[in-house]
């Protein structure tokens, strides 16, 4: 026959193969990634995706195929020595485009916290929940403290080294993580995080800084990065700038707010006492409000 | 007459477009799906990680954080037991070094499917100051005295009797979580969860205060915070949506409700005895609902919208401690006896795929935050001296918009192109400017799938406007009129981002990042004037399954801002503030034998701080924390494997601000003499880890 006698009698074989599952389900694809093998999946079965009881995990339907879709075409060109991937497949460079990936993630994941995916960052720039979780591994990286900054570091390199600078939060030892305060998942609020504001996210561990107080110091209600710079600074705790021209950024006052100090200050004992230790919080040590009658002035 | 290779190529072009080819699989009969060589890991597993560790040396600043406050020895132990039956029940516990300060246990247990209860503990201590002294006696307390004989002054260099008051103070902060969680699900699609947190923070800070500008006190103060949280919430999985709905709160008491203590300096209008005011306790609510529905296939509609409250009642502390005010009445108790702050946020957003690889974005975000606090006159005594005009309290409100639009489209051979617009708005009460807004438009590039190089570009520009500046009057000190605050003021900002990811073969991958932004206030007379911030990143790794794995890093940040000022309304001055980083590492793992594997980590970070103010610059603030740690696992087979950790650790530094000072070093500063921060380090670690299943 000819060629293209030989490609249409193929055709229709191929194109059934592709849309079909296998016969056997998870015991054809465990025998080339089972325990010891290369490419071993079966960490799977210590997870709740492998789980038979939890009528809507995997394993209690489709199996594998559940996720990767018909695997029939690809165990039969594996059976012929060919390399040939599932319809589809996971990965941050996986050929699958990831809102396939996506897709089939969502079909059970898209509820509390995932609502907001559609649109956010990750989403926009085609990062799959695969390129961060594992779902073949006994424990997800992701839900270690240590392991899910590295996750993080991969693409957003500068944050470790913010983790390393001589003001940070306690991420470098694993006390924190990242989703401490950011939900990657939901763009519903700014910058991912896990509350509606930058503020609300800080209070939910520095509650003592909710107010409402008598004195308000503006900046402080309104946003804590005008003042702080949250993943790491080389001034503490977290500042942008040290103080006193942190404060000199808005304070231009008579008298010592907005003098300009320098070097030659430091002996200065008139001047020295607005520039060493704390600068401003020398004395103006309420900056983040006062509940003090007297505390118009952020001293008491 | 069509020829017949023809005719077969038309024959197959129509299969393949042919109903048949394109029809989805049927299900299968997973009946026959015996599942006969899944293995489940039913019963216990786990590891314990066990054995003795020594630290060389006592240094704060390297057990910040992380425990090892405390040179000699401890017994390190980690690890994690698992559970799994086969009825899905299974248990999950883990644990990370309990015999330190640092220590996280972690439970999870219940029932796969239907519900999980989540247990956790987390301890986490922070040192702020190594070396630190006070002549205060009560540290701990809300009461600080000082010895018996003491000799007031108006500087610290006639304080006669310091030297033989100071005793060490242990300016550190130790957190304590208890978490507890449960998710439930009862007939699917609907699912519920409750989440609670206990956390406390108690130790000791450093609080300043002393007398208008002539001189000031380093207090050690206490803290002793206890916050509650509880969150409820339920969700429903629809096929084309979901809901969500939460109710929240978060209870925050503080042991210590003021802070007073005797003037170790000469008072000022008979004030011997000062007393500053701590955090008051606070209560807030939230009650959120959200969720998400699937008009069409390419269509879909998403929101979220919270209300809640922040109060805040506590009794007030009279105008001062100094006798000769204590008689002035307060205009009410407390603050009002019942403060409320009401925030609403709102969320929706709008996803259309109208065509194949193009979709658009809509967003809108809202928040109200509404401070109902009465405004009431009050007379201030400015530190314990004199008693100042009226003045009236500022209870600050404001709303913020955001609306934002984005298309993005996918072009073939991996080519992504998108551009967005956004305005985000916000209007305040009592402040020099009430309204501003800002408009964005940024436009992004990006080539995947070329030889596996993924290169991406981001180039975003936005102008701030506001209405006109109006500088508020205040009682004490005249503002300068020229000032404009830089969150208020008119500003214009770009920021360009450009990422390089390259995955080779045989498992190497590079990635590189460079980003450089600058925000320009030139409409502003004094304040902020510019800022930038420049960074480039750079990592190569290869990992394969046998052989030597590796990585290296290097990382440069710099961050730069000019402020301008003015003395008196007269003298302009200018200064720029600078600060650099440098980070860069190395780690290497390599298979010795069958037996054998060691691993090397290593990373060095460097930071550098200038301000040069009227070209008389200070002295550079330097840090340099260096880190070296070898690892070797020797690995028999089960059930024991060996490790062992050897780790240096540096750090240098230069703090002309805030190190090296004595408690007497600043003239009208009583400060408490801490220490610039250096050490040289070495922890050993050998551990035994054994594993059973």
């Amino acid at each position: 026959m000819t060629y293209f006698a030989w490609l249409a009698c193929l055709l229709p074989v191929a194109a059934t193969y592709a849309s079909e599952f296998s016969s056997q389900g998870a015991d054809a694809c465990v025998i080339c990634h089972g325990a010891g093998m290369p490419q071993a999946a079966v960490a799977i079965f210590a997870t709740a995706h492998g789980s038979r009881q939890d009528a809507e995990a995997p394993f209690a339907q489709q199996q594998c195929e559940q996720c990767h879709g018909p695997a029939a075409e690809h165990l039969a060109a594996v059976s012929r020595g060919e390399t040939a991937l599932p319809p589809v497949n996971f990965g941050a460079h996986a050929n699958t485009p990831a809102a396939v990936q996506d897709a089939t993630c969502l079909g059970c994941h898209e509820d509390h916290g995932r609502g907001g995916w559609m649109g956010s960052a990750h989403e926009a720039a085609e990062v799959p929940c695969a390129a961060c979780h594992q779902v073949h591994a006994e424990r997800d990286r992701v839900f270690d403290a240590l392991a899910q900054q590295e996750t993080c570091n991969t693409c957003h390199a500068r944050r470790r080294d913010d983790s390393l600078k001589p003001s940070s939060h306690p991420l470098r030892f694993g006390s924190m993580s990242c989703s401490s305060c950011h939900d990657p998942h939901n763009g519903q609020h700014e910058s991912l995080l896990l509350e509606a504001s930058v503020n609300d996210t800080c209070f939910t561990c520095h509650a003592e800084k909710r107010g409402p107080f008598l004195w308000e110091h503006a900046p402080a209600a309104e946003d804590c990065s005008l003042c702080h710079q949250v993943h790491g600074s080389n001034h503490p705790p977290l500042l942008t700038r040290r103080a006193p021209l942190l404060c000199q950024q808005c304070h231009a006052a008579a008298d010592h707010p907005g003098l300009a100090y320098s070097d030659a200050d430091l002996d200065d004992p008139q001047a020295n006492r607005f520039v060493l230790a704390r600068g401003c919080l020398n004395c103006h040590s309420q900056v983040h409000g006062s509940n003090h009658p007297s505390g118009a002035t952020l001293h008491r | 007459m069509i020829s017949s290779a023809r005719l077969y190529a038309l024959l197959s072009g129509l299969l393949l477009v042919s109903p048949l080819a394109a029809q989805q699989a049927a299900p299968p009969d997973t009946s026959r799906w015996a599942c006969g060589f899944c293995v489940w890991p039913l019963g216990w597993r786990g590891n314990f990680d066990i054995g003795p560790g020594w630290v060389s040396d006592e240094a704060l600043k390297f057990a910040d954080y992380r425990g090892l406050d405390e040179a000699g020895g401890w017994l390190s132990m980690n690890g994690e037991a698992r559970y799994l039956d086969e009825a899905g029940r299974f248990l999950d516990l883990w644990w990370t070094e309990p015999a330190l300060d640092a220590r996280r246990i972690a439970l999870r247990g219940g029932q796969q499917g239907a519900h999980t209860v989540q247990l956790g503990w987390t301890e986490i201590p922070h040192y702020t100051g190594q070396g630190a002294r006070s002549p205060f006696l009560g540290v701990g307390s809300g009461e600080l005295s000082l010895p018996a004989g003491w000799q007031s002054a108006d500087t610290t260099a006639g304080l006669g009797s310091l030297d033989s008051a100071l005793r060490p103070v242990a300016l550190e902060l130790q957190r304590r979580n208890l978490d507890l969680g449960v998710r439930a699900r009862t007939a699917s699609p609907w699912r519920w969860r409750v989440d609670a947190q206990r956390s406390e923070r108690k130790g000791t800070r450093v609080l300043g205060a002393g007398q208008i500008t002539f001189n000031t006190s380093h207090l050690p103060a206490p803290v002793d915070h206890r916050t509650d949280r509880v969150d409820l919430g339920v969700d429903y999985q629809g096929e084309r949506g979901h809901f969500n709905a939460g109710l929240g709160g978060s209870w925050f008491d503080n042991g210590q409700q003021s802070l007073a203590w005797d003037n170790p300096f000469t008072p000022i209008a008979g004030a011997e005895h000062l007393r500053a005011a701590l955090e008051p306790a606070n209560r807030a609510w939230t009650l959120r609902m959200g969720g998400a529905w699937r008009a069409r296939p390419e269509l879909r509609l998403s929101g979220q919208a919270g209300i809640g409250e922040a109060r805040q009642d506590e009794t007030f502390l009279p105008y001062s401690s100094n006798p000769e005010f204590e008689e002035q009445p307060l205009p009410r108790p407390s603050l009002t006896g019942k403060i409320e702050a009401l925030s609403l946020n709102a969320a929706g957003q709008l996803d259309w795929r109208p065509a194949r690889g193009f979709d658009l974005t809509a967003r809108w975000r809202f928040e109200d935050r509404d401070n109902r606090t009465p405004v009431t006159e009050w007379f201030p005594v400015i530190t314990d001296v004199y008693q100042r005009e009226a003045t009236l309290n500022r209870p600050y409100s404001f709303q913020r918009e955001q609306l934002g639009l984005q298309g993005r489209y996918r072009a073939g051979a991996g080519w992504r192109l998108g551009a967005g617009l956004g305005r985000k708005s916000i209007e305040r009460s009592l402040q020099s400017v009430h309204r501003s807004s800002e408009d964005t438009v940024w436009v992004e590039m990006g080539m995947g799938q070329w030889a596996m190089l993924d290169l991406r570009l981001r180039l975003e520009a936005a102008d701030r406007d506001a209405s006109p500046y109006q500088p508020l009057v205040d009682p004490g000190l005249p503002g300068n009129p020229l000032m404009r605050k830089f969150n208020l003021a008119e500003r214009e900002r770009s920021q360009a981002v450009l990422d390089a990811d390259w995955s080779l073969a045989q498992g190497w991958s590079l990635n590189a990042s460079a980003r450089c932004s600058d925000e320009d206030y030139r409409r502003s007379p004094l304040g902020l004037q510019s800022s930038s911030t420049r960074g480039l990143n750079f990592g190569i790794n290869q990992s394969r399954e046998q052989g030597l794995a590796w990585l290296a890093w290097v990382g440069y940040e710099q961050i730069e801002a000019l402020i301008a000022g003015q003395e008196n309304f007269m003298l302009d001055w200018r200064a720029l503030s600078e600060d650099e980083f440098i980070t860069w590492g190395l780690g290497a793992t390599l298979p010795l034998g069958s037996h054998w594997q060691a691993r090397l980590d290593g990373f060095e970070a460097r930071s550098q701080g200038k301000i040069d103010t009227a070209g008389d610059p200070f002295p550079a603030l330097d840090t340099r924390l260096r880190n070296l740690a070898l690892r070797l696992d020797y690995d028999s087979g089960r059930p024991w494997a060996w490790q062992l950790v050897l780790e240096h650790e540096r750090y240098d530094s230069q703090d002309w601000q805030q190190g090296g000072l004595a408690p007497d070093s600043i003239a009208a500063v009583l400060t408490m003499g801490v220490d610039s921060p250096d050490y040289s380090v070495s922890v050993v670690r050998v551990m035994g880890s054994y594993r059973f299943r």
